[in-house]
């Protein structure tokens, strides 16, 4: 049968056991994805109404790529099956409810009405943007103070009929619940993907939509779970089996990603945690070179070793690097390009140190995974409200100046608009306009994986998860930073360990494990203990670098970490 | 009338490129160098954009003039002249094509502001142009062979020093074995190639596939001093238009002026730190593309490339192919001549003393009259000069970033030589 065509014995069975509550512990690269695809298809073919069928993920990027593959597999059946975001099935329902399209409102336009509500500072408003969202989402109560906000922002956002993200899940839980009715979301056969990660309000949800039926199925890993402080809650996934009596569990143990090495190296490390289901994974890969363990003296000779090991393995980006650092391809065939490579790190802070470092030498490159108010929507919502006033010409020095006062142009910005400029400066205003806002919007989504970028990645590890690439640097492998200290909080080192572990399973081929002997940090120049998860990993598995202090008069070799 | 032309430089805003490399510096060694026609460079980058479009204004023809302010009073009157400049830039894509790593620069020449600056727009996307003049962009060459044609109905797209082993179009490391493998079906959009400095045109006669292919050559100078060391002669009325035109039809396309291709610094092959420099013939058959030195691969140059890509036998001339001459940077001949470095007081004296005298340097090079070349210089410099017209000249070949060693006279000549003198 085609649909289970290519699949190993495990993946089959969870693709065939349909009835009942089903849970699927798929660890990384087990082919998860590619095992909710054929369920989904086999379900089709198995007579099933598409309309009846749900496949719920947690990101977009995921749900993206769930529809292409199911397209790819099904043609147009696949239309009426419901496969998104908990978001998206959430405006779904509340669209269907009432009969046209709803008003909603992102993070950036939360912040505008927070800040025009309450005067805040952008930061100030940002926290507090994020903790109205904690509070809709169970996930934190409500003190006094807040409280106080809270009402005030619910209150302008009812009386502008707008809803914010987390309405779309609270809300349609409210109507599915009074309105039992609902013919359209009668699902039967529900699928959750990164189950361990759902948080109570989605966990209510999915408990909602299935109240008619049994065939309910969790996807996920709970070595993976990353979200507690979003609220999620490992327990829901590790209680499955109780929460539906009768479930059937299938573990995907065929591993198809990582090298031996790093597999056992992150299985062994993911061992030391109590709270998991504890499948032990094979890979079908080779042996692998040993994972790389590089001391290194201080934060920025991190960010150079980085930036040289990507060069050696691309065999060099210019000739003057060539020349500089005896980078040659002596290594005969190369393969490489800039997407097989990410860098990986636990805070954003240390994202802007090793972005700032690329730029320096040119590699091009994509940052993913911060959360920050977006500039471009301010310049955007200026440039669109001069469509409704528009000038016989543009003055574009005058424009620039008032962009300049009105807001912050960082410099990438002031280059893009300079060159819009020059390339619209005999267009009408209202194309000149047109164009520059269709350009800022273009790049809105800048801080989302594109995995069409030939760029090295710099993400934080919690951006990273379900990505993988040939060659992996986690940088700042230091007790503090891995797992992640502050004086406040107690650290979850089961969580923190967690988070680790997904880093170190993105790795295909290499995985390269860095962290200074020093690092100026908070304003601080602090010494540095590695992380205690390196001791965890067995030493069979890894080989370790040292790279002493700068030495003057050695200037450009001292970076050769490998002969 | 005929124009010389250097159509690829870099700006301050490359990595490793001189200080002295601003508009104003560039113009005026332009006409030390005997230029009428210098590529800006480096468009895509945000700061020289900005500082070209306060600097030049345009001719109305798609070349831009140095505005009057900006002109300074320092150039010699023998060798004053109008210069003209037309926008380039050179774009460094690295990517992987069919499991290989592949590297190759590319020139990008556009008419007019608006058209380069609709290329930057594109770019930025892809990339970080602000880091570097000759930007790096995980971007296939066809991509931005694409992008360079959707910007502008004009845009002219050459892949840049084409045979150079590390970044270039048919380099051994990481380039292609023809134009459509790199290309595909918008090949017949590529209409020229830049030879670079270790190949020269019958080195590339050797290749059918090349026939309908322009060779141009350009300095890519980093410094002032090494503009014009490559260069283009045209013989039309000058106009973008009209010098694209010429390069894509070889009408009014008279030539080029080229280095000796063994002084350029990939034209055998080897490895420099090794200091290991081999004919193709000795890594083919003798050391079997292993280092003697290091065990390592040898870096295969740029006659080695020729050598297995060519279709036809050393000597053949494709007819009515465009003239060429091989000429010896002047100051690379009074070092020699000299017996003292390139970058000495006592060459760049001379060299200016001759420039002053005579006039711009390719008029010195390629016509001056020996004699009058004497009058101002050495019957030594005057030999140098004479020998170098004829091609009477020693070089060992470069290899792995070596340049080649040029000899001009051998210690024994040069005492005949300063002995004539004695006797006249």
């Amino acid at each position: 049968m085609k649909i289970l065509e290519g699949l190993n014995d495990f993946q089959s069975k969870a693709v065939t056991t349909v009835e009942g509550p089903v849970l699927v512990v798929a660890g990384p690269g087990t082919g998860k994805t590619l095992t909710i695809v054929r369920r989904i298809a086999y379900l089709v073919e198995q007579g099933i109404k598409p309309e009846h069928i749900l496949a719920v993920t947690f990101t977009n990027r995921a749900a993206r790529e769930m529809c292409e593959r199911t397209y790819a597999l099904l043609g147009s059946r696949t239309q009426t099956i419901f496969i998104g975001t908990f978001h998206l099935l959430g405006i779904t329902i509340m669209e269907h409810v009432s009969g046209h399209e709803l008003l909603l409102y992102g993070r950036d336009e939360q912040l505008e009405l927070i800040r025009s509500l309450t005067g805040l500072t952008s930061k100030k408003a940002f926290q507090l943007v994020e903790k109205i969202s904690r509070i809709k989402n169970c996930i934190e109560g409500c003190d006094s103070t807040t409280r106080e906000f809270f009402d005030l922002y619910e209150e302008a956002r009812k009386d502008r009929k707008a809803y914010d993200l987390d309405d779309l899940l609270t809300i349609p839980i409210q109507l599915l619940q009074d309105k039992s009715d609902l013919e359209a979301f009668q699902f039967q056969y529900i699928m959750v993907d990164e189950y361990q990660d759902i948080n109570p309000v989605q966990y209510k949800f999915i408990k909602t939509l299935g109240r008619k039926t049994q065939h309910i199925c969790g996807v996920g890993d709970a070595d993976q779970s990353i979200y507690a402080f979003r609220g999620s809650h490992l327990e829901n996934f590790l209680n499955f089996t109780d929460d539906f009596p009768g479930t059937k569990q299938i573990a995907l143990t065929h591993h198809y990603r990582s090298t031996e090495k790093i597999l056992h190296a992150s299985q062994r490390l993911i061992e030391h945690n109590q709270k998991r289901i504890g499948t032990s994974l094979s890979t079908i890969r080779e042996e692998g070179v040993p994972i790389t363990i590089v001391s290194l003296p201080d934060g920025h000779t991190e960010c150079y070793a980085i930036i040289e090991e990507i060069e050696k393995r691309i065999g060099g980006t210019s000739h003057y690097m060539l020349m500089k650092r005896n980078i040659s391809n002596h290594r005969g065939e190369i393969s490489y390009r800039f997407s097989d490579f990410a860098v990986l790190v636990r805070t954003n802070g240390q994202a802007t140190e090793i972005a700032e470092s690329l730029k320096m030498s040119g590699i091009p490159f994509q940052r993913i995974g911060r959360i920050t108010y977006s500039r471009n929507r301010e310049l955007i919502n200026h440039f669109q409200s001069m469509l409704s006033n528009l000038p016989e010409t543009l003055d574009y020095s005058l424009l620039m100046k008032e962009m300049e006062k009105k807001g912050k142009i960082v410099p990438e910005d002031r280059e893009l608009m300079e060159n819009l400029f020059v390339a619209y400066g005999n267009a009408s205003p209202r194309e000149a306009i047109h164009a520059i806002i269709h350009e800022f919007m273009l790049r809105s989504s800048g801080d989302e994986f594109n995995s069409n970028a030939d760029v090295v990645t710099v993400s934080t590890l919690h951006a990273a998860k379900g990505l993988e690439f040939r060659v992996v640097f986690i940088a700042g492998v230091e007790d503090g930073l891995i797992p992640f200290r502050t004086s406040q909080e107690t650290v979850d080192m089961e969580e923190e360990r967690r988070l680790f572990y997904v880093g170190m399973t993105r790795a295909k081929d290499e995985l390269l494990l860095l962290y200074a002997r020093e690092r100026f940090l908070y304003g601080n120049r602090s010494i540095r203990l590695p992380s205690p998860f390196i001791q965890e990993i067995p030493e069979e598995y890894v080989q370790h670098i040292f790279v002493p202090e700068r030495v003057k008069e050695k200037k450009s070799n001292q970076m050769e970490l490998f002969s | 009338m005929q124009y010389i032309a250097d159509f690829h430089i870099h700006s301050r805003y490359s990595r490793a490129t001189s200080s002295n490399m601003v508009p104003e510096g560039i113009w005026k060694w332009a006409q030390l160098k005997g230029i009428n026609v210098m590529g800006t460079g480096d468009f895509t980058h945000p700061q020289w954009f900005k500082e070209l479009t306060k600097k030049f204004e345009p001719t109305g023809h798609g070349l831009f003039y140095l505005r009057e302010e900006y002109r300074t009073q320092d150039v010699f009157p023998s060798c004053m002249a109008d210069v003209f400049f037309i926008l380039t830039a050179e774009i460094s894509c690295i990517y992987s094509k069919k499991g290989r790593t592949r590297k190759v620069h590319c020139l990008i020449f556009v008419p007019d502001f608006e058209s380069a600056a609709r290329i930057n727009i594109a770019l930025s996307r892809v990339g970080n142009l602000s880091s570097d003049g000759r930007p790096i962009l995980g971007l296939d060459a066809k991509e931005l062979l694409n992008i360079t044609l959707d910007s502008g109905s004009d845009n002219m797209f050459i892949p840049a020093h084409a045979w150079t082993p590390h970044f270039s179009v048919f380099g051994a490391g990481s380039g292609f074995d023809s134009l459509d493998e790199c290309f595909e079906e918008l090949t017949p959009h590529i209409y020229a190639i830049e030879t670079g400095l270790s190949s020269d045109p019958p080195m590339n006669w050797r290749l059918s596939a090349l026939d309908r292919i322009t060779l141009i050559s350009n300095s890519d100078a980093h410094s002032a001093l090494k503009i014009g060391r490559e260069a283009n002669i045209f013989d039309i009325t000058p106009s973008y238009r009209g010098f694209m035109e010429a390069i894509k039809t070889r009408k009014g396309f008279i030539g080029t002026i080229e280095f000796f291709p063994e002084e350029g610094k990939y034209h055998y092959d080897g490895h420099r730190s090794c200091g290991v420099g081999l004919s193709p013939e000795e890594t083919i058959n003798h050391h079997n593309y292993i280092c003697p030195v290091c065990g390592k691969r040898l870096t295969v140059g740029v006659m080695h490339r020729v050598t297995i890509l060519a279709d036809r036998q050393d000597g053949f001339k494709p007819h009515g192919s465009p003239e060429y001459r091989n000429l010896i940077p002047l100051a690379e001949i009074l070092s020699e001549a000299l017996k003292t470095g390139v970058g000495s007081k006592a060459v760049m004296e001379a060299y200016m003393n001759m420039l002053k005298n005579l006039g711009n340097e390719f008029s010195i090079l390629l016509d001056t009259s020996l004699d009058e070349i004497e009058r101002v210089s050495s019957p030594i410099v005057r030999e140098a000069i004479a020998r170098m017209r004829e091609g009477r000249i020693h070089i060992a070949p470069g290899y792995d970033g070596e340049y080649g060693k040029i000899k001009i006279f051998e210690e024994i000549e040069r005492r005949e030589i300063r002995g004539q003198m004695r006797l006249l």
